[in-house]
C-alpha cells in the first residue's frame, strides 16, 4: 500500500501490525543527541528545531554523502535508546517514528493513546534505502554531524507497521504465527 | 621485506564496508529461497539488494561503519621492528574513512561525547605463533548489535543443555533490535576478557566452514536449530531465518569459573583479512 505525509487519523486506524507500506513525504531525522536536547528545550519552553505537530521522526545517522548524491548510506539505527523520550513526544503531537526493533510499553501504551504508529524499516540496508530519498536538508544542529536534524523527502520509501494505533505489535504477532 | 600496513588497513575498511562476505551472501540467498513467508522475504530481498547496490555504488552496507577492531597473529616473521605496527594501521583507517566517505562514529571521550575522531584509534588483539604467516584481521562492529553483547561467569558444572537455554533466552530478549538473522559468536573459557575477545572471534570464522571438533559442532547446530524456532525471522518480521550460524571458540579455562561471552552480530557482519606468508 502506497500512503503519503501527512499521516491523517483515517488512514493510521487502517494500518495494522505486519503491513508492508511505501511512504512518501516529509519526514525527520533525529537519535540520541538530538532526543535529549529537543527534551531540553521543551523542559526550558524553548521553541523546537521543527513542529513536532503531526510529525513523522526516523532515528538515522547517514553516512557522509558522496558528491554527486543526495545522502550517502541511511537505514535506521535501534529504536529502543529513543524509548524514554518518546512518549513525551507522542503526547507533543508527534505521530510516526521510523527504526528497528521492539519498543518498550509505555511507548506502545503512548501510541495507542495518542493513535500514532511505529514503524520500522530495512535495518542494515542503508545502500538500498538511500534510494528512496529525494532530498536531504540539514534543518538544525549541524554542529552534530551525522546526528544533526535532517529533513527528508521521501518516496515510497519501504516500511512495515511494527505498532499500530490499537498497540498491536509485530512482535507478538509472529510468535503466534499471524504474519504473512 | 617492508609491509606497507597504512595500505592493508585502508584496503580491510573499505572492502568490509562495501563488500559483504561470501559466506555470508551465500547463507542469505539460500535462506530468501527457503522463506515462505512474503514479509520474511521481502526483508531477505532487500538484504541482497542491498549487497549489491553497495559494492556497485561503493556506498556504505550500513550507514553504522563500525567499530575498527584488529585481531594480529603474528608468525615467525623476521620483522624485528613492529613498533610502528598500531601507527600505520590506525593511519589506514583514518584515509579509508575519508577516501570511502564512511560515517565518523567514534567519540574520544565516552563521557564528554563531544569531538569525533576518524574512526580511530582502533582496537587491537594481538597474538603470537609459530608460523610464517602475519594475519591481520579486520572486524568493523557495527554498535546496533555491539549493545547486546553478554557475558557470564558461570557455575563450572553448568551443562550444555544449559548453555543452550542461556543463549536461547538471551536472543529472545534481544529480539530484532540487532538486525537478524544474526551470526552468533561464542566464547567459552578462559577469562572473562578472553571470553568476550573469543567470541567476537568466532563472528569471523567463515560460515562456510564447519567446526573440527565435534562436540562443538553439535552444540553450534544445536543453539542455531533453537534460535531459529524463536521465529523473530530476518529484520523481526517473523519467520524461520533468525540466525544464520552460531560459531563457537574455546580456551582453557580454570578449575573455578566457566566464562561464556556471547557476541550477537547482524546479518552485515563485516570483516576482512589479509594474510602475509614469509618464507
Amino acid at each position: 500500500m502506497n500512503i503519503n505525509t501527512p499521516l491523517d487519523r483515517g488512514l493510521i486506524k487502517r494500518l495494522k501490525a505486519g503491513d508492508l507500506v511505501y511512504l512518501s513525504g516529509a519526514i525527520y531525522t533525529a537519535r540520541d543527541k538530538v532526543h535529549k536536547r529537543i527534551v531540553d528545550l521543551i523542559a526550558k519552553n524553548r521553541e523546537l528545531p521543527f513542529n513536532l505537530k503531526d510529525s513523522i521522526i526516523y532515528y538515522c545517522g547517514p553516512t557522509p554523502k558522496k558528491r554527486d548524491d543526495i545522502i550517502g548510506s541511511c537505514g535506521p539505527t535501534t529504536s529502543s535508546r529513543m524509548d524514554k523520550y518518546t512518549s513525551l513526544l507522542c503526547k507533543l503531537g508527534l505521530k510516526a517514528t521510523i527504526g528497528k526493533g521492539e519498543r518498550s510499553e509505555e511507548v506502545v501504551d503512548a501510541i495507542k493513546r495518542y493513535k500514532g504508529v511505529y514503524f520500522t524499516t530495512w535495518g542494515g540496508c542503508g545502500a538500498y534505502l538511500n534510494s528512496f530519498i529525494k532530498s536531504s536538508k540539514i534543518v538544525a544542529f549541524k554542529e552534530l554531524g551525522t546526528e544533526a536534524v535532517r529533513r527528508l523527502e521521501i518516496e515510497k520509501f519501504p516500511l512495515v507497521v511494527a505498532v499500530d494505533s490499537y498497540g498491536n505489535k509485530i512482535w507478538d504477532k509472529r510468535s503466534k504465527n499471524e504474519i504473512r | 621485506m617492508n609491509i606497507d600496513f597504512k595500505s592493508i588497513a585502508r584496503e580491510l575498511y573499505l572492502k568490509a564496508s562495501f563488500d559483504l562476505r561470501g559466506d555470508i551472501k551465500r547463507v542469505l540467498v539460500k535462506a530468501c529461497n527457503q522463506e515462505r513467508e512474503k514479509l520474511a522475504k521481502e526483508a531477505l530481498t532487500a538484504i541482497l539488494k542491498n549487497s549489491e547496490l553497495a559494492k556497485k555504488k561503493r556506498m556504505a552496507i550500513c550507514q553504522d561503519t563500525g567499530y575498527p577492531i584488529f585481531f594480529l597473529k603474528v608468525g615467525n616473521v623476521g620483522i624485528k621492528d613492529l613498533s610502528n605496527i598500531k601507527e600505520e594501521l590506525a593511519k589506514g583507517i583514518r584515509e579509508a574513512t575519508i577516501e570511502g566517505s564512511l560515517r565518523k562514529s567514534i567519540l574520544l571521550d565516552p563521557l564528554k561525547r563531544d569531538k569525533t575522531s576518524f574512526n580511530t584509534p582502533p582496537i587491537f588483539h594481538i597474538d603470537f605463533n609459530s608460523s610464517k604467516k602475519l594475519e591481520i584481521e579486520l572486524l568493523v562492529k557495527g554498535f546496533g548489535s555491539e549493545n547486546q553483547t553478554k557475558l557470564l561467569m558461570l557455575n563450572p558444572n553448568t551443562l550444555d543443555s544449559e548453555i543452550v537455554d542461556i543463549v536461547v533466552n538471551h536472543i529472545r530478549e534481544v529480539g530484532s533490535k540487532a538486525c537478524p538473522p544474526y551470526i552468533i559468536g561464542i566464547g567459552i573459557g578462559g577469562t572473562a576478557d578472553k571470553a568476550i575477545v573469543l567470541s567476537k572471534e568466532a563472528t569471523l570464522v567463515s560460515l562456510d566452514k564447519k567446526n573440527r571438533d565435534k562436540k562443538l559442532s553439535n552444540l553450534e547446530n544445536r543453539i542455531k536449530k533453537e534460535l531459529n524456532k524463536l521465529k523473530i525471522g530476518p529484520l523481526g518480521v517473523g519467520g524461520k531465518t533468525t540466525c544464520l550460524g552460531v560459531k563457537i571458540l574455546t580456551y582453557p579455562t580454570h578449575i573455578a569459573g566457566l566464562p561464556l561471552g556471547i557476541t550477537v552480530s547482524c546479518h552485515a557482519t563485516r570483516s576482512a583479512k589479509k594474510v602475509i606468508r614469509f618464507n
